[in-house]
């Protein structure tokens, strides 16, 4: 029972996530809107406005840096949280 | 321009780095942890009052304006989030330091902690939808360690319980970020609503699919009922001080992301014009339904505070889906009020469960009388549980009720009564039991020295205040219900 | 028990790793790579010096409070370049119009990206060395306060 069930909502979530990938736009096409939006403009002056040749270390370390700075600290989190369970001690 | 949206998560973050490693000298430690909490909380006091009095805030990280840099968008909701968690912090970390310890690792644990409020503040501060991700997972991950930090078999359980399914959540809500992408070409939120107001007839089916994740997402992480499963085992294993942060801000946190999300991106004509609201009234009814039966048939107080936390979460979204004015008020302060109260329980029952040695409710009969102090504080908190007339539970219940009415549903005010008897009865008797039960008490206990008891004063002050003046933060409440409702 | 020809290869090596990471961490503005790849590359190179030596007997190993250091002290030279921009009354983590940009293309260019760059490999570092000796070894010593 709860495998036919689970079989049937899985078969119904990938009716629904094959239908909505026959909806998107096709990949790289021109007028897809993801191009449209800020694309161009990373392009075209991430050089000027960042002194950086790498335009992805221009976006993900400049235009975006504080999610870069959160993507750091996830990092750091989990160092600490390893750390922190597997230090062995006492509690009195 | 005002730093303070940012300069909020900048202080705990760098405080939660330094922290770490004074592990050697920890009442440095400690020091830097209480100075990280309270400069947040002064920028946070200060940014509510900014935002009260000027309107929404916006920081643009690194000058770059939207839609090319990260925005950081401080509006009236917002700021009365970012002020209940600064408001609700300050006592639980004067806690994590001045109480028992509970973990090997206080510095690590207080590092977690600072990093889990810096989460929070930025996801409620966030105005754009990938550095909210980035802050979610920040959450996720943390919240997840200061359970597993307690070491205890059943604590690691309930982590790695949390842990796959708010990874799955977290996966949920990045797809359906990257599906918001695709279709719009922004991550900024006011663009992206802009955008989606052109693109949505283009992509029914995508947004749709986008709509449906980010919901299951933040069902998860915010518990909202038929995905609560993980909730009551990881709130009820946790260290005291994390239990409260757990149970009285993180769910929260999660829940307003996911509103800011609404307003901001989706929209509010889109989000009534979708079946979204039926869909949250049924869930939080049945929230307030089974959360409350499930508590009343607990015997672990902590476990009885972490089902009528489900059931608490209800009340908020049953505002969220009645959607008139008044319940939302009474949905957003219900916000305030619930923090405040579950963070004295849960503290309470911990001070309760570190004195006498056991969590069974059936011990404590006529413990109140040896443990007066934290059994008032424990009252306090249930009479406001329960929503009686001048405990701050009582304001936001009332709101909810009355805002029922003026959309004429008068079944769901029948509904919060109900749950309110309900609250009563798993509630009462752990106070009756405790000042009037036989004496012979078959368990030691004593209240704990003073530096222990403050907090549990302050929350128990504030829930009497909150009771009988609630309009000190009203103009605040109002005004993010009115961004909720234009 | 110690291995000769283990532990001469990793000698030859590992300084060759450590280059290449030096490399891609120092063009991370440049050319593709940056903090994140460059740092474990330099961290592979770590976990490789302790897998081998670590069983040598004078027990060469990355203490627990270096390798913290530099993973906290990554993420804080982060924050003191975002919070430089606060200093000079512009936003957080700005770049343009605080530090010199300088000609693009060559090796010190970018301003801020640079040192953050260095920043983010020393950070990702500090976690990869971390990581892999908390799990080997169960942590750092009891040091409850209690």
């Amino acid at each position: 029972m709860r495998i036919f069930l689970s079989t049937v909502i899985l078969l119904a979530i990938s009716a629904l996530l094959i239908f909505a990938v026959a909806e998107m736009p096709a990949f790289g096409e021109g007028a897809a809107l993801a191009h449209e939006g800020i694309m161009p403009k990373f392009v075209r002056e991430a050089q000027f406005d960042t002194g950086a040749n790498n335009v992805i270390a221009a976006i993900i370390l400049d235009y975006r840096a504080y999610d870069t700075l959160g993507e750091a600290t996830v990092l750091f989190v989990a160092v600490v949280a390893v750390s922190a369970m597997l230090t062995k001690g006492h509690i009195k | 321009m005002v730093h303070a949206p940012v300069l909020i998560v900048v202080t705990l973050l760098l405080a939660a780095f330094i922290v770490p490693l004074l592990y050697r000298k920890l009442p440095v430690a400690q020091v830097v942890f209480l100075l990280g909490i309270v400069i947040s909380s002064i920028f946070s006091i200060r940014m509510a009052f900014l935002v009260l009095r000027e309107g929404t805030l916006t920081y643009y990280l690194g000058g770059w304006l939207p839609p090319y840099g990260i925005e950081v968008v401080a509006d009236a909701f917002g700021a009365y989030a970012s002020l209940v968690l600064a408001l609700i912090s300050l006592p639980i970390s004067y806690f994590v330091v001045f109480a028992p310890k509970e973990v090997n690792t206080p510095a690590r644990y207080m590092a977690l902690i600072l990093l889990l409020m810096a989460a929070m503040q930025g996801m409620v501060l966030a105005g754009d939808l990938f550095n909210l991700f980035v802050f979610i997972e920040i959450c996720s991950l943390s919240a997840i360690a200061i359970i597993a930090v307690k070491g205890t078999r059943d604590s690691i359980e309930a982590s790695f319980r949390y842990l796959v399914l708010s990874a799955l959540g977290s996966g949920g809500i990045l797809f359906a970020i990257a599906l918001i992408f695709m279709i719009t070409g922004h991550l900024n939120m006011g663009y992206v609503r802009e955008s989606l107001a052109v693109t949505a007839s283009l992509y029914p089916l995508n947004i749709l699919t986008a709509l449906a994740f980010i919901f299951v997402g933040f069902s998860v992480k915010a518990a909202i009922f038929p995905l609560h499963v993980w909730l009551p085992e990881a709130h009820s294993n946790a260290p005291t001080a994390s239990s409260a942060l757990l149970s009285g801000l993180v769910v929260k946190a999660y829940l307003v992301a996911f509103i800011r999300i609404m307003y901001m991106v989706i929209g509010t004509e889109l989000f009534v014009a979708l079946p979204l609201r039926p869909i949250l009234l049924i869930l939080a009814a049945c929230a307030m339904l089974v959360g409350s039966t499930f508590a009343i048939v607990q015997n672990n107080i902590k476990r009885m505070l972490a089902y009528s936390t489900v059931a608490q979460m209800g009340y908020i979204v049953l505002g969220l889906g009645l959607f008139s004015q008044r319940a939302l008020e009474g949905s957003i302060l219900h916000i305030l009020n619930h923090a405040i109260t579950k963070s004295l329980l849960f503290l309470a029952a911990g001070v309760i469960i570190k004195q006498t040695g056991t969590n069974r409710l059936s011990d404590l009969k006529g413990m109140g009388r040896k443990m007066p102090f934290t059994f008032a504080a424990f009252t306090v908190g249930s009479l406001s549980m329960v929503g009686i007339p001048g405990f701050a539970g009582f304001v936001s219940k009332l709101y909810l009720a009355l805002g029922a009415l003026d959309i004429g549903q008068i079944i769901f005010a029948a509904l919060i009564l109900v749950s309110s008897l309900l609250n009563a009865t798993y509630y009462f008797p752990i106070v009756v039991n405790a000042f009037f039960g036989q004496t012979e008490a078959t368990h030691q206990g004593s209240d704990p020295r003073k530096s222990v008891m403050a907090p549990l004063a302050v929350f128990a002050l504030a829930v009497v205040f909150m009771g009988l003046f609630p309009s000190v933060v009203m103009p605040l409440v109002r005004q993010a219900a009115g961004l909720l409702q234009p | 028990m110690t291995d000769m020809v283990l532990e001469t290869v990793a000698r030859i090596i590992i300084p060759f790793i450590q280059l290449f990471g030096a490399y891609v961490l120092m063009h991370g503005h440049l050319t593709p790579g940056g903090g994140f790849s460059g740092g474990t590359i330099i961290g592979a190179s770590l976990i490789l010096y302790s897998m081998v030596f670590r069983f040598s007997p004078r027990k060469h190993r990355i203490e627990h409070d270096t390798s913290l250091l530099f993973e906290a002290g990554g993420a804080i030279l982060y924050i003191l370049m975002g919070l430089l921009g606060i200093l000079f009354s512009k936003s957080f983590l700005t770049n343009r119009g605080i530090f010199p940009l300088g000609v693009p293309g060559e090796l010190i260019s970018g301003g801020m990206i640079v040192v953050i760059t260095l920043g983010i490999g020393m950070k990702v570092a500090g976690t990869v060395i971390t990581l892999f000796q908390e799990l080997l070894e169960g942590g750092g010593e009891h040091h409850g306060h209690n």
